[in-house]
């Protein structure tokens, strides 16, 4: 509860200053004297203290993760302490990152959710980090998965380092699809393996729900909300286009393939109601556990939560497909910040070299359901052994393949507001999508023309 | 005539059942539920107390944040508010209700101008305020905004006022000065009111919610309800029955207190003049 | 003897302190919100640029600001009335009964207490669309199950019922109190001369109590625009905008969007109509109750 190794440093060190200000009180030349060992021991004991906000994006205990895998770092690093503040959800802990840059009181290190980049860039909060990457020699970056520096590569220069990365998968509950199997078997489909494509996702999602009377008791598919921005790109991936063309700053959203996935979505909804209105991020793997919802889009992230309720057999696949397989990825990446001491900033990159070795980026990776961003841990034993066991954590990283980087604009903040309040409302039966993508379209537009770094 | 009035009486002790049965329930879900294991609470009954409650979900909301010192936190700035908000608003109502003096008229209005100004309108510059005072992330930043309780003089100048002018001028007589009469004569007389004030100032600022939001961010002075908050957004969705647990932790000690107080709270309440 | 007219510095001795932080914490800030209302400060330009009134042009423009503003009128309308009625009702009725006075008094009082975190994760559990108790109950009797918070027609209303219930208890101890200073002979004669419950109470408790009415109403008008905690909660202001209102809509400015010009100025928009009510509510009342302030 209190004990932490540099307050009870704090204590012992004014019970020492008192008793020597016992003994030196009287004499003027011994208090200066005094002083000065204060200020040299002092400045010597402080070390370097770093301020490290992130956010948990997925249910779990992962703050608690995070503090044991920085006490480590700080045990093994005398000199460095880090001090990990758990902000929040995505949205809060790029609220209080922008607030505290804003005050110009900015944390040593922080991870932020990947679409924001530019938004660091445009307030010019951060650091690059190729300087550090090229001190560590040639081979260090080949560690690492490509499509993760995406997100992280802007002007030509690397920006930040992948931490907790995802993409989002597709679950789906294998007793609710043997306890239909036979009605999918006569439908041509097979109920051993999640639907193909999106033609076979509206077939399996009929079949699947279940209904009383007026009551749908179990729903076929959840298209979670919160996150649909992402999983709305990971749709137009699937239907080989895109949402924002970054180079040129051009949203998309009026393009046909946008409108076809849209209708994908209303149809599901709200014509044949196989996908409920609107459920809350969080709340979507509640009902895929709780058994009210056959399959469900999530992040690789909520994997370990789903096997440690769910009491019974889930498989995972990849996102089905239309024209391909394809999702844009997630997730957060380290950065460091400006207008913060140089020697802090070193000690930041010990600590994010620390947090992405593969030992510790296997760790991560198997507690918190996250991708491992560091290629080499899928070969350390642990992480074999863990696979074997759990062999639905591969589909994240091999849907690697098909990845594309997550859309990245200045105050991506407004944009992701924007689409989610049209999503929903298209979730929800208010609005066409005719409708939705246009004024998405216009708006997002504004915000593109407006802002630039 | 007789029978009329015992059946409105019953309608009436019904209607009342009813109503403060409907408002017990969530406080009963949340002691129930905070002993259950979510696949019990998924199965849809969750109704009835369990029959093997399961005290793992307290452990695990104490090893997942450290709340009791939350808990600790939350009781310093709550008592430090209190203490400074009495010492500030009890000479000020002193002034106001006793003391003849130019401009009187207006500062009362000033005062009363504070009460219909909630913190939550002025967040932004008070925020801004505190940050460049570098008091950012400390516990004293948390009470700071409060202290100046227009409310509390209101109050407290109530009830000074009501204290006969007898008593003031066998003061005077005797040579007794200013803070002696307050601390003597006028506090003593006034204490269902001063206690009334200190449970509401208590009950509100266990309460506070967004000013702690923005102006800490470290847990180390984090209080109570930031600390709820920031858990549930962590377990949210996954168990409910920790969740519930937290609440419980977070909601009982207030709810005892005011169990153990309710005499003299309610006859406090009853009686100081809160009516108006 | 007469109260002794002071013309030296001691009355404000006394006030000082509490006066200084009432200026550096309310009045300044005030200022503060005005002069910046006046600037544009945002994000991507973080330096403050005069500009006039075209944070408020921008604000009067936008849909969203309309949506919140009215919001806050139905969120404010649906809690006062309703909760001061029943309040009222409530006080009556555990005033006229001779038993379980203390249960009612406790049972409904103690939502107030609750801390509104706390509050909040109950009410998000039992407005589940699948889980929550509210919609088993109504699944019970064959009604409409609306998707609360969930869904942009009834998020707000979820908020307004918890309200209603987390306030009720507190507004019914203010009425009980000021029932107890309505003398009971006034009850007594009204039985003689045949008036029944309804015409007792409508003749004589509502005009005695106004006291603890304007009490009753200014509290729950304040109250109602300082709702946060459970829209940053349960809601964040959605879906959509359906649950946002203004002082949620004024964080968002500043500590989302870091929109200090726009945040200043709705803060300003939100002080002039508080203090336009202060005077409404105090000129309106002042003549009907007499309040001395000397």
């Amino acid at each position: 509860m209190f004990g932490r190794d540099d307050e009870k440093a704090e204590h012992l060190f004014g019970v020492a200053f008192y008793f020597f200000v016992e003994v030196f009180v009287l004499s003027k030349r011994g208090v200066i004297v005094l002083l000065l060992i204060f200020v040299v021991v002092a400045t010597a004991f402080a070390g370097i203290e770093l301020k490290f906000y992130y956010p948990v994006g997925v249910s779990g205990p992962l703050a608690r993760v995070i503090d044991g895998m920085t006490q480590e770092f700080n045990d093994s690093h005398p000199g460095i302490t880090v001090v990990p503040v758990y902000c929040g959800n995505y949205d809060d802990t790029m609220q209080k990152v922008q607030t505290a840059v804003m005050s110009k009181n900015p944390p040593d290190i922080a991870v932020v959710e990947i679409s924001e980049l530019y938004s660091l860039l445009a307030m010019d909060a951060i650091l690059p980090l190729d300087n550090y990457i090229a001190a560590e020699g040639e081979e260090f970056l080949d560690q690492f998965w490509p499509a993760f520096f995406g997100n992280a590569i802007a002007k030509d220069k690397i920006w930040g380092f992948p931490f907790q990365r995802s993409t989002p998968v597709f679950y789906y509950n294998k007793d609710l699809f043997k306890k239909h199997s036979k009605a999918l078997l006569d439908a041509g489909l097979d109920p051993n393996r999640a639907p193909r494509t999106w033609y076979e996702l509206i077939d399996y999602a009929r079949i699947l729900t279940e209904r009383k009377g007026n009551e749908t008791t179990v729903y076929g598919l959840i298209l979670p909300g919160g996150w649909n921005d992402w999983i709305f790109e990971a749709f137009l991936r699937q239907n080989d286009s895109f949402l924002i063309d970054q180079e040129n700053k051009k949203a998309n959203f009026d393009s046909p393939e946008a409108l076809q996935a849209l209708n994908l979505w209303y149809k599901l909804t709200t014509e044949l109601k196989v996908s409920p209105p609107l459920r809350p991020w969080n709340m979507t793997i509640t009902d895929f556990v709780s058994g009210n919802a056959a399959m469900m889009y999530y992040s690789t992230g909520g994997m370990p939560t789903v096997r440690s309720m769910a009491n019974f057999d889930f498989g995972v696949a990849f996102l089905p497909m239309h024209v391909t397989y394809g999702t844009p990825v997630g997730g957060g990446d380290f950065h460091i910040f400006k207008n913060i001491p140089k020697a802090n900033q070193d000690a930041a990159w010990e600590y994010i070299k620390f947090m992405t070795t593969p030992e510790k980026a296997a760790y991560w990776s198997m507690v918190s359901g996250y991708v491992s961003v560091n290629k080499d841990s899928y070969e350390l034993p642990e992480m074999i052994e863990f696979l074997d066991g759990f062999p639905q954590m591969w589909t994240a990283a091999n849907q690697l393949e098909f990845s594309y980087p997550k859309m990245m604009a200045v105050n991506y903040q407004q944009i992701r507001k924007i689409m989610v309040t049209n999503l929903d409302a298209v979730q929800l039966g208010n609005k066409t999508p005719q409708k939705a993508l246009q004024e998405m379209q216009k708006e997002i537009q504004a915000i593109l023309d407006r802002y630039s770094f | 005539m007789r029978l009329k009035r015992r059946n409105s009486g019953l309608l009436k002790y019904f209607f009342l059942f009813a109503i403060t049965i409907i408002a017990i329930i969530p406080f009963y879900l949340v002691i129930v539920i905070a002993f259950k294991g979510s696949k019990e609470i998924f199965s849809g009954n969750y109704l009835l107390p369990s029959l093997t409650p399961r005290l793992e979900n307290f452990k695990i909301v104490f090893e997942s944040a450290p709340f009791v010192r939350y808990m600790i936190n939350t009781i310093i700035v709550v008592f430090g508010i209190l203490l400074m908000q009495l010492a500030v608003v009890i000479p000020a109502a002193y002034a106001f209700a006793r003391m003849k003096f130019r401009g009187a008229n207006f500062l009362f209005i000033l005062f009363i101008i504070q009460i219909m100004l909630p913190l939550e309108a002025l967040v932004v510059p008070n925020y801004q305020i505190v940050r460049s005072a570098g008091l950012y992330n400390t516990l004293i930043a948390m009470m700071l905004p409060f202290i100046g309780s227009g409310y509390g003089t209101f109050l407290l100048r109530q009830s000074f006022k009501q204290i006969p002018k007898d008593l003031e001028d066998a003061a005077i007589i005797d040579g007794c000065g200013h803070f002696r009469f307050i601390w003597n004569v006028l506090v003593p007389l006034s204490k269902p009111t001063i206690v009334t004030f200190s449970l509401i100032s208590i009950a509100t600022h266990w309460n506070d919610y967004i000013w702690p939001l923005i102006i800490t961010d470290s847990q180390k002075v984090r209080t109570l309800t930031i600390g709820l908050g920031m858990f549930v957004q962590q377990e949210s969705g996954a168990d409910w029955g920790v969740l519930m647990a937290a609440t419980l932790f977070i909601s009982l000690p207030i709810v005892l207190l005011f169990l153990a107080l309710q005499k003299t709270f309610l006859e406090s309440f009853l009686t100081s003049g809160m009516k108006g | 003897m007469k109260t002794k007219l002071y013309r030296g510095y001691q009355p404000f001795l006394f006030l000082l302190p509490a006066l200084v932080f009432i200026a550096i914490f309310t009045y300044y800030p005030i200022g503060y919100s005005v002069y910046y209302s006046l600037h544009s400060q945002n994000l991507f330009s973080p330096q403050p640029v005069f500009t006039g009134l075209s944070n408020y042009m921008m604000m009067m423009k936008d849909p969203i600001f309309w949506t919140v503003v009215w919001n806050n009128v139905i969120y404010g309308v649906f809690t006062i009335f309703p909760t001061m009625i029943m309040a009222l009702l409530l006080a009556i009725l555990i005033d006229e009964s001779k038993r379980f006075k203390a249960f009612f008094q406790l049972g409904l009082f103690y939502p107030l207490l609750i801390p509104m975190a706390a509050a909040a994760m109950i009410w998000v559990f039992m407005l589940d669309a699948n889980l929550g108790i509210i919609n088993k109950a109504l699944r019970i009797f064959g009604l409409p199950e609306p998707g609360w918070l969930g869904s942009d027609k009834s998020s707000l209303w979820a908020l307004i019922i918890m309200a209603i219930w987390k306030n009720l208890g507190y507004y019914m101890l203010i009425f009980l109190a000021g029932l107890q200073s309505i003398p009971k002979y006034l009850y007594e004669a009204a039985e003689i001369e045949g008036a029944g419950w309804f015409r007792k109470h409508l003749t004589i408790t509502i005009p005695l109590v106004s006291p603890s009415t304007i009490f009753v109403f200014i509290v729950s008008v304040i109250q109602s625009f300082k709702v946060f905690t459970q829209i940053h909660l349960m809601t964040k202001g959605g879906p959509g905008y359906s649950s946002n209102v203004l002082v949620y809509y004024i964080y968002e400015n500043a500590f989302r969007y870091w929109d200090i010009g726009m945040a200043s100025a709705l803060t300003s928009v939100l002080i002039i109509f508080l203090l336009f009510l202060v005077v409404l509510i105090f000129g309106f009342f002042s003549r009907r109750v007499h309040y001395s302030l000397t």
